[in-house]
């Protein structure tokens, strides 16, 4: 495993944070919920930072929702992240399992395509077979590991689960066992201390599959929403962005002014008003941090490869369209009012804004 | 959690040399109330300072008279020569004030109690910033806890959320103990650590340091009175500037007047609104509950955690069932609310944290930040609803004297704040039209007291044949304080509804709505109403301004129907003086209305499909005015005006409303009204919709002509004829719209004519109302059509003709 991480292009949370995660451990005096490799506390400070330990902040926006997060955590409910695509909901819940469980690889990842396999337990065939239903034979499945070892397991993107899988989920919250049927009474899974269930759900998207009553019953519910300081997300940005390129051994003259523009720009169509309140339409295109990250890391990029080393205002420019275009023709025209009017008026006072029009303006011919 | 760092902003509460002790206090925090009790046991102070408006001081004597049930406000009522300043100056006090419980411990240990801010009316007193006139005034403001610089950073510091979770956190979860040396040296670190961050020049301006002057004045004089200890309590923000001795203490000018100031019933409600102005804690039924809890009054079976939310949850069982949740989701929201105070190392749960947990357990799905129905509904009920109360036979403000009084002559009850029915008839008994128009008043001045259940609509006269009103009324401290807020206006209900009216009139026009014959013509309607002779010259004047100016024929034609209802209602009540006064006025000005009406019809021809609706909507209007036998307006220039509108070039839909109102008012007889719809519907248009969009015309004013008339029916009939199935289809939009005006009835009579016309039987159309829907029929249509050349082609034609 350790070999393996330096090949890997994202390790998990627990390994990139090790340091932090050890400091914590070594100065935690709290009282440790049962099953918990961290207390409460230490866990609030390695999500939301502590300057004494140099734990740097990795959640940004309601610090509340953090605290009320881990209370569901420790109570017998579930913890469900909804809101938008890119609001680092799975960010979130990475970061708390491996916090509190030390690890935060038991995952689901959620799709139309989990079968209950995914959720309880399958079988190795051939075992099966040769030997008929034993313990060996069985293949557990996350949940069912993190039952038995009393940890935090992840389902990712809840919503997209078929109802029967979701369905499994209900008994094994409220029950806390699953049974196995084939090897009999005695063989049945009793969750240990620390077992809990992190959901996460896009409730907007369409297509999804509704929760019933009784799942929604044993979760905690937490919106988590997109930033709306505009100073906050520039330091995300910034510091993200920054570790991407650090990664990869790559330096741009990235000005303030650039990612000043992104954000406002961002901010602007996220919120379908400018800070001065002039109204305009809001694009359904997500326009999450993540994807403002992505802008300007690929911008980034850009400017390293291709141009000389500086980010302007139409690096940023050329990369928007990627995210706002996703064949949505009324986007387009959204947009398109919205750098006519507004951005037109920017670009007159600011290089860097005139830039940025300058290279939307030329993508729209084109297209 | 101690977060601050006492040493760098800790000031000396205790005053040795000239022994005085300051106790920095938040208005309505209770744990400041417990602690100044407890230190004021313990110093037995002989003279108690409190930062309270000089001219307040009689009222103390009032405040503790037995029969006084908190919530009650201290107020100043502006008085004639400050006419333009308006506002009411409140101080409330709650059974948790700080200086309430100061004041109460202080007599019982025979203290004198002085308050030592200055005036209530005193010009730096006024000066705060209101955005809007009538917007109370308040002697203490403590925005400065909930935002700035230093709250900011604090919050940053410690992960609270926000000023007020910040001072929760800090010291109302620090209530319980008995330190208070410790507590106050906190808040007076804390408060003087806000003070530095604060701009200067804003002191200036909102007046805070010529009231700090005036504080530290009155302290001189305590020490040249005083026999022993003195206690000094002031909003902790002004303690920093008190504790100097060198400080200069020489009087501001005008710190002795006197004046207009009254003790009155108060209720939780607008306690709370005032706190929106920055008066103290919010969520007065919240803290009042913590301060009973800490003074052990309630019986404390269960936690303060558990008592709220099992409170609660009974609210909204009986109150609003759609919210309610289960009780294991009670449960979970206690444990919540537990767990959350120990991870934010809190001993017990408070606000924050039971409004996290209702979040928390509560709430299952995604929520906008702060907005969902329950945490209001929660806000709502942590606001409370308490009543104060004030022993029987204490003085009242002239306003609130007056009004009682006039509303016991009218046989009112006044007696309890339990709602009351009453029924008047309003045309017929004079009493009654008397008791209705004070009801009105009292509507406009005092929203709470009154409200009508039943009669006849006042302002565009429909149901105006009912000759009964049903009210129900309640006196309750809502009423006083309503009328308190508006009692800078006047002394009887009438000057004070004049005031308003005249002030509504003034923000139409700020709203640059100068211009709306309606809006004013609504004002004037409730001036009726309410019997204000007083205003009606001022608003008549007004509104015929507005109507000379008014270019929007809607709000005209509007502004005619109302102006016709209320003329039909003076005429009604003829010997009444009030009503005289604008039954006088009111013919001048309808003629105007109508003249100018007259005026601006022609305008219409430049009407087209995109505008069309708005002047529908006017001549349905103008049709239910002139409907009126014996109408208060010249009809002359109207049915001049409608005559050149019919041979105009107008938009179909209008065209067809012009024809239907000239049958209404007889300027042309159903004949030729049929004849001239017929010619409409024939016409040439580009969009073959159009024609039919005539008959939308009619049928939004006179479906009956359509019904009446078949030879219209038949030029629609010809229509259809004329296109195919295509063509059909594209004309159906327009032709269901049309006629969704008729009633059923009206349809079946139609859909009769029509297949008379045709040759079918009413067995035919019996047969065509089986059919489930439009393809079911043409699906059969069809299969009728197959077998029928199949039998041709078979030779089996024979097998079509009817049995013999």
């Amino acid at each position: 495993m350790e070999q393996r991480n330096a090949l890997q292009l994202r390790p998990s949370a627990e390994a990139r944070f090790a340091d932090e995660l050890a400091a914590l451990k070594a100065s935690d005096q709290g009282r440790r919920p049962p099953g918990w490799a961290l207390s409460a506390r230490a866990v609030r400070s390695f999500i939301l930072g502590d300057n004494k330990l140099s734990i740097r902040r990795k959640f940004y926006g309601d610090d509340a929702l953090v605290e009320r997060a881990l209370v569901a955590l420790m109570s017998e409910q579930g913890l469900m992240l909804v809101g938008e695509p890119g609001t680092a909901k799975s960010m979130l819940s990475e970061l708390l399992a491996a916090a509190i469980s030390g690890s935060s690889m038991l995952t689901v990842q959620g799709s139309t395509g989990v079968t209950e396999d995914h959720v309880r337990y399958g079988w190795n065939y051939a075992l099966l077979i040769a030997e008929g239903p034993t313990p060996r034979a069985l293949v557990p499945s996350p949940v069912m590991e993190a039952m038995r070892l009393g940890r935090v397991v992840r389902v990712e993107e809840l919503t997209r689960c078929p109802p029967e899988i979701q369905d499994v989920l209900i008994s094994v919250l409220s029950e806390k066992v699953m049974t196995v049927p084939e090897l009999g009474e005695s063989a049945s899974v009793y969750a240990a201390p620390g077992f809990s269930v992190i959901g996460t759900a896009n409730l907007r998207d369409r297509g999804v599959h509704e929760m019933s009553s009784a799942l929604k019953r044993r979760f905690n519910f937490e919106t988590v929403v997109p930033l709306t300081d505009s100073a906050l997300e520039i330091e995300l940005i910034r510091q993200e962005v920054g570790k991407r390129l650090g990664q990869a051994d790559i330096t741009v003259n990235f000005p303030d002014e650039v990612t000043d523009l992104l954000v406002t720009t961002f901010q602007d169509l996220r919120r379908g008003q400018t800070k001065d309140h002039v109204p305009l339409s809001k694009p359904a295109a997500v326009m999450s941090t993540a994807e403002a990250v992505n802008i300007a890391h690929a911008a980034a990029l850009e400017a390293a490869f291709l141009g000389n080393g500086d980010v302007g205002g139409a690096h940023i420019g050329r990369q928007l369209q990627g995210v706002i275009i996703k064949d949505n023709a009324e986007d387009v025209k959204k947009v398109r009012a919205y750098v006519d009017h507004i951005v037109k008026e920017r670009a007159r006072r600011s290089k860097v804004w005139a830039d940025f029009l300058g290279a939307v303006k030329a993508m729209k011919d084109e297209s | 959690m101690s977060v601050l760092d006492p040493a760098a902003t800790a000031i000396r509460l205790f005053d040795a040399e000239r022994n005085l002790h300051f106790f920095p206090i938040r208005h309505h925090s209770p744990a400041c109330a417990l602690h100044l009790r407890e230190a004021l046991r313990v110093i037995r102070p002989s003279a108690v300072l409190i930062e309270g408006p000089v001219d307040f001081e009689p009222l103390i004597t009032e405040l503790l008279a037995p029969g006084v049930v908190p919530p009650v406000a201290m107020v100043a009522l502006p008085d004639a020569a400050e006419k333009g300043r308006g506002g009411t100056t409140y101080y409330p006090i709650c059974r948790h004030s700080p200086e309430f419980v100061a004041i109460q411990q202080a007599t019982e240990l025979g203290a004198t109690v002085r308050f030592i801010d200055l005036p209530s009316r005193h010009p730096a007193m006024l000066s705060d910033r209101r955005d809007r006139q009538d917007q109370p005034l308040l002697p203490m403001r403590e925005t400065m806890f909930d935002r700035g610089a230093y709250v900011e950073a604090m919050c940053a510091r410690t992960g609270f959320r926000d000023g007020l979770a910040l001072w929760d956190g800090l010291f109302e979860a620090r209530a319980r103990g008995t330190d208070w040396r410790g507590f106050f040296a906190s808040v007076g670190a804390y408060c003087s650590a806000l003070r530095a961050a604060s701009d200067p020049d804003e002191l200036e301006a909102d007046g805070t340091l010529p009231r700090e002057a005036m504080m530290r004045s009155c302290i001189q004089e305590a020490i040249a009175a005083r026999s022993g200890p003195i206690a000094i309590i002031t909003g902790g923000f002004h303690t920093p500037a008190l504790i100097d001795a060198h400080t200069d203490a020489s009087r501001p000018a005008g710190a002795a007047a006197r004046s207009n100031a009254w003790l009155v019933r108060y209720d939780f409600r607008a306690l709370d609104r005032l706190n929106g102005y920055g008066a103290g804690l919010p969520l007065p039924g919240f803290y009042e509950r913590v301060w009973q809890r800490l003074i052990g009054t309630d019986d404390a079976q269960s936690t303060l955690t558990e008592d709220i939310l099992v409170g609660f949850r009974a609210h909204l069982i009986e109150k609003e069932p759609a919210l309610t949740f289960s009780f294991p989701t009670l449960q979970s929201m206690v444990e919540t609310a537990r767990r959350l105070a120990e991870l934010r190392g809190l001993s017990e749960p408070g606000r924050t944290e039971l409004f996290d947990a209702l979040q928390s357990s509560a709430i299952k799905q995604e929520i906008e930040v702060g907005a969902h129905p329950l945490l209001a509904a929660f806000t709502t009920y942590l606001q409370g609803d308490r009543l104060g109360d004030l022993p029987p036979g204490s003085r009242l403000p002239p306003l609130i004297e007056r009004t009682g009084s006039e509303a016991r002559s009218l046989g009112l009850s006044l007696d309890d704040a339990i709602p009351k029915t009453r029924e008047l008839d309003i045309y017929r008994k004079p009493r009654h039209g008397q008791t209705s128009r004070f009801l009105y008043a009292m509507r406009l001045v005092a929203p709470p007291f009154a409200e009508r259940v039943k009669g006849p609509d006042r302002v565009y006269g429909f149901r105006a044949d009912m000759l009964m009103e049903t009210w129900t009324y309640a006196w309750s401290p809502a009423v006083e304080a309503a009328l308190i807020e508006r009692a800078g206006d006047g002394e009887t209900v009438r000057d004070v509804a004049a005031a308003l009216l005249i002030r509504r009139l003034e923000d139409l026009e700020q709203e640059g709505q100068r211009n709306n014959a309606e809006a004013a013509f609504n004002l004037l309607s409730i001036a009726f109403d309410a019997g204000i002779g007083s205003a009606a010259e001022t608003l008549i004047a007004a509104v015929s301004e507005a109507v000379g100016a008014d270019t929007q024929l809607l709000r005209l034609t509007n502004a005619l129907v109302i102006g016709q209802a209320l003329n039909s209602r003076a005429r009604a009540m003829p010997s009444d003086a009030a009503i005289k006064a604008f039954a006088d006025l009111l013919p001048a000005l309808l003629d105007r209305l109508a003249r100018r009406i007259a005026e601006l019809l022609p305008d219409l021809a430049a009407v087209n499909a995109d505008n069309v609706g708005g002047a529908i909507a006017c001549l349905a209007a103008l049709a239910e005015a002139m409907a009126d036998p014996d109408p208060p307006f010249p009809t002359q220039p109207l049915r001049d005006a409608l005559q050149g509108l019919m041979s105009a070039q107008l938009d179909p839909q209008l065209t067809g409303a012009v024809i239907a109102l000239a049958a209404l008012v007889s300027l042309i007889d159903e004949a030729e009204a049929g004849q001239r719809l017929s010619a409409a519907l024939a016409g040439a248009f580009e969009r073959p919709g159009d024609a039919i969009r005539t008959l939308s015309g009619v049928m939004a004013l006179a479906p009956q002509l359509f019904v009446n008339d078949s030879s219209v029916i038949t030029a629609i009939d010809d229509l259809f004829g004329a296109v195919d199935d295509q063509g059909f289809l594209d004309l159906l939009p327009q032709l269901r719209m049309a006629f969704a005006e008729l009633s059923p009835q009206e349809t079946d009579k139609v859909a009769a004519i029509v297949a008379a016309a045709h040759g079918a039987s009413e067995d035919d159309l019996a047969l065509l109302q089986r059919v489930p829907d439009a393809r079911v029929l043409a699906d059969h249509l069809m299969l009728s059509e197959r077998l029928r050349s199949q039998w041709q082609a078979d030779g089996l034609a024979a097998w079509l003709e009817p049995a013999p």
